[in-house]
């Protein structure tokens, strides 16, 4: 599958985004994708979408949370299901832009 | 507590206001603006936006920038709550000047009087005009 990556390993064309560069994207970064997995994928794209930029952690934690409410919506389930710096990880396998303000 | 004074109750703290006042699509300068309100907000500091002249136009609902190809302002405006940045004002002459209501806007604000924005600018530690 031929796609282009930054150094950084973030997808150039993100019109080339489907759920096997997900698969390809999150293999390289040790995580097995499962349905909670996606459903926060999804979310992010949806965020996309909305507002034109990938989301940082606060703005990601607060429309999961408004998406899927309390139990999902906070930094620990996220930290459990994409490890050390969720919303880049996130943004990194919806095939997505790195978020511009990441710290 | 006013609304128009920054929480400052925790230490180090130092609160930045925002002044948006250019026209939304002519040239960049309402676009680095807003990008950065969002940089900003990441450090958790106090901050204000308050919005004068044409930088009203910028929440202006119904922004069809793709038929120009620009980024769209009103989809990055419209994140501001999702980043907590919620003390959005607005100059209440630039508004009427242009005949716009509240309700024409995209965000939730509060307009303010001179004497308003005086008190809000004197309130804040750094002031910043894009």
């Amino acid at each position: 599958m031929a796609a282009d990556f930054d150094k950084e390993g973030f997808l150039l064309d993100l019109s080339a985004w489907n759920r096997d560069i997900a698969e390809q994207i999150a293999r390289s970064e040790q995580i097995e994708l499962n349905a909670a997995h996606w459903e926060i994928i999804e979310l992010a794209r949806r965020f996309y979408t909305q507002h034109e930029h990938s989301p940082e952690m606060r703005p990601l934690v607060k429309y999961v949370k408004q998406e899927l409410g309390d139990d999902k919506g906070n930094s620990l389930y996220l930290l459990s299901l994409f490890p050390d710096s969720p919303a880049k990880r996130v943004s990194k396998i919806a095939g997505l832009p790195r978020p511009a303000n990441c710290l | 507590m006013s609304p128009l004074v920054p929480d400052n109750s925790m230490n180090n703290t130092k609160s930045t206001l925002f002044i948006l006042r250019s026209t939304p699509y002519q040239g960049h300068r309402a676009l680095e603006g807003i990008e950065a309100v969002l940089a900003a907000s990441v450090f958790e500091q106090p901050l204000g936006v308050l919005f004068i002249g044409d930088g009203v136009w910028q929440l202006k609902k119904q922004q069809q920038a793709e038929q120009i190809e620009r980024r769209n302002l009103a989809a990055l405006l419209s994140s501001f709550p999702l980043y907590d940045i919620e003390s959005v004002y607005v100059d209440e002459s630039s508004l009427e000047g242009k005949h716009l209501h509240s309700n024409d806007l995209l965000l939730p604000v509060s307009t303010l009087s001179a004497a308003g924005m005086a008190e809000l600018v004197a309130n804040h530690d750094t002031v910043l005009t894009f």
